[in-house]
């Protein structure tokens, strides 16, 4: 009831929250003195991206605690994918808002920069774990082999982010981690941009959220059609025993044998 | 408004909207798929 | 998680037809083996182009002799009143490197909104004797975020590019 109330809360406030995000960054906001009014896009694009970095974040750790006996419960395999696949969703918004600012900003929708790469990168290792998690296994085997998929599956995430410092790129460098170094980003832009990383960051909760109970309900499900299936098994193997009881001993017959027995009777 | 601009966003809004309502029907039929089930057990008991 | 078809047939009653072993069998494996395959064309990009995606003035100068004719990203700032309009539809400019040499550019092609001077620029293309003959300009812009008009509501009078 109460994790109702919470994700009902969420789903609420992060919509307020986006809402907020787009007035102010298509309306209030000033344009900028390089990009004009391209420079709106950064309201977008950095969050939606460090989302991405958040849900496969969220997935390793769950991963990890899965693969940690201890604290292995299948609880977080759920929560691992639950936070992939949201994850996957930001990672394809990444590649498209970054597309559509480079067009009119750099003047190409698309080039192999170490950044553009590594992110596209990570979008293919992802949907790969999402395919992988598709091969029929048993949950606790499945479990086991896609924590482990994750697990390497994030090396990427440093790599996209540091691709910036390490290699050259025509993308540029990371606006936030060195905000207040060389970087400006002028007052309400800034303050825009924080609403930004809030109000999808809320997004992301809620979407996990949700696809976590999905996660849940289709295993809760599948339990019980396995159960059904166990019990229609079971009622089977009564009857074939029955069967051969009757095979050793002819002269029982069970009702429903009688009009084969009268079809086949010589006249 | 900037073209891009306008995609951009109209990109971020309308795929995110689009997850939200595949979830929320997801979730909604799972829910009654399990309501449905216990029901039919339920009754098949009675 | 459960397939749409499952939940179909717990709420509508009985199950539909089944889909053919083999056909499951392929609706796994082809994403798994496409997925692959973009991975690999992926990395193979970004070995061949990332790793060094550009040149800097500096650098092309130094390397002037081997690199040739062959074509190659270079990097550099637009050297203000350096910019004309071309007769191939581009733009003639100096690029200048960390040290202040240039490199004389020849551009074919139609450069990007936000070509201007004192901006970062990434150029694809090759040197033609003493030029550098480029057939597409990036624009390599910095992280700086600053108002353009501090004091007035971008609604109003709003820069459009």
């Amino acid at each position: 009831m109460t994790t109702t109330l919470v994700r009902k809360a969420v789903g609420v406030t992060s919509l307020a929250l986006v809402a907020a995000t787009v007035v102010m960054g298509l309306f209030v906001t000033p344009p900028d003195v390089v990009q004009g009014n391209l420079a709106r896009l950064l309201y977008v694009h950095p969050p939606v991206a460090w989302v991405a970095y958040l849900a496969y974040g969220v997935t390793s750790i769950a991963s990890g605690l899965y693969l940690w006996r201890p604290t292995r419960s299948l609880k977080w395999d759920r929560i691992a994918v639950a936070s992939a696949e949201v994850g996957v969703v930001f990672t394809g918004l990444t590649l498209v808002t970054g597309s559509i600012w480079g067009r009119p900003a750099w003047g190409v929708w698309w080039t192999w920069d170490a950044r553009l790469t590594t992110t596209a990168i990570l979008f293919v290792l992802y949907l790969g774990y999402l395919a992988l998690r598709r091969i029929p296994l048993s949950p606790e085997t499945r479990a086991k082999r896609s924590a482990v998929a994750a697990l390497i599956a994030f090396i990427d995430v440093p790599i996209v982010h540091e691709s910036v410092v390490w290699w050259r790129t025509l993308h540029q460098g990371a606006t936030v981690a060195t905000l207040g170094a060389n970087t400006k980003v002028h007052g309400i832009m800034a303050w825009t941009l924080l609403l930004g990383f809030i109000a999808f960051t809320m997004v992301y909760i809620w979407m996990a959220m949700v696809r976590y109970r999905v996660e849940t309900m289709s295993a809760e499900i599948e339990a019980h059609q396995l159960e059904a299936w166990e019990a229609e098994r079971m009622a089977e193997a009564d009857t074939s025993d029955a069967a051969i009881g009757r095979l050793l001993d002819p002269g029982t017959r069970a009702p429903d044998e009688v009009p084969t027995d009268q079809g086949v009777a010589p006249r | 408004m900037n073209p891009y601009v306008t995609a951009g966003y109209s990109a971020v809004l309308v795929t995110l909207a689009v997850y939200a309502a595949w979830l929320v029907i997801k979730s909604a039929r799972l829910r009654r798929a399990i309501l449905k089930a216990g029901s039919t057990e339920a009754g098949g008991r009675a | 998680m459960l397939d749409e078809s499952r939940i179909g047939d717990l709420l509508d009653g009985g199950p539909k037809p089944s889909v053919p072993r083999r056909k499951k069998r392929l609706r796994v494996w082809l994403p798994i083996l496409v997925i692959a395959a973009a991975l690999g064309f992926l990395i193979a990009k970004g070995l061949g182009n990332s790793l060094v995606y550009f040149r800097t003035v500096d650098e092309a100068l130094a390397m002037k002799a081997t690199l040739g004719t062959s074509t190659f990203r270079l990097e550099g700032v637009v050297k203000p009143h350096t910019v004309t309009t071309n007769a191939s539809g581009g733009v003639d400019f100096e690029v200048i490197g960390q040290d202040g040499r240039t490199i004389a550019v020849h551009d074919t092609a139609n450069p990007p909104e936000l070509f201007q001077p004192n901006l970062p620029v990434v150029l694809v293309g090759h040197f033609q004797g003493s030029y550098f003959l480029s057939d597409q300009i990036m624009v390599k812009h910095s992280a700086n975020y600053i108002a353009a008009h501090p004091n007035r509501v971008a609604t109003v009078n709003g820069k459009k590019l």
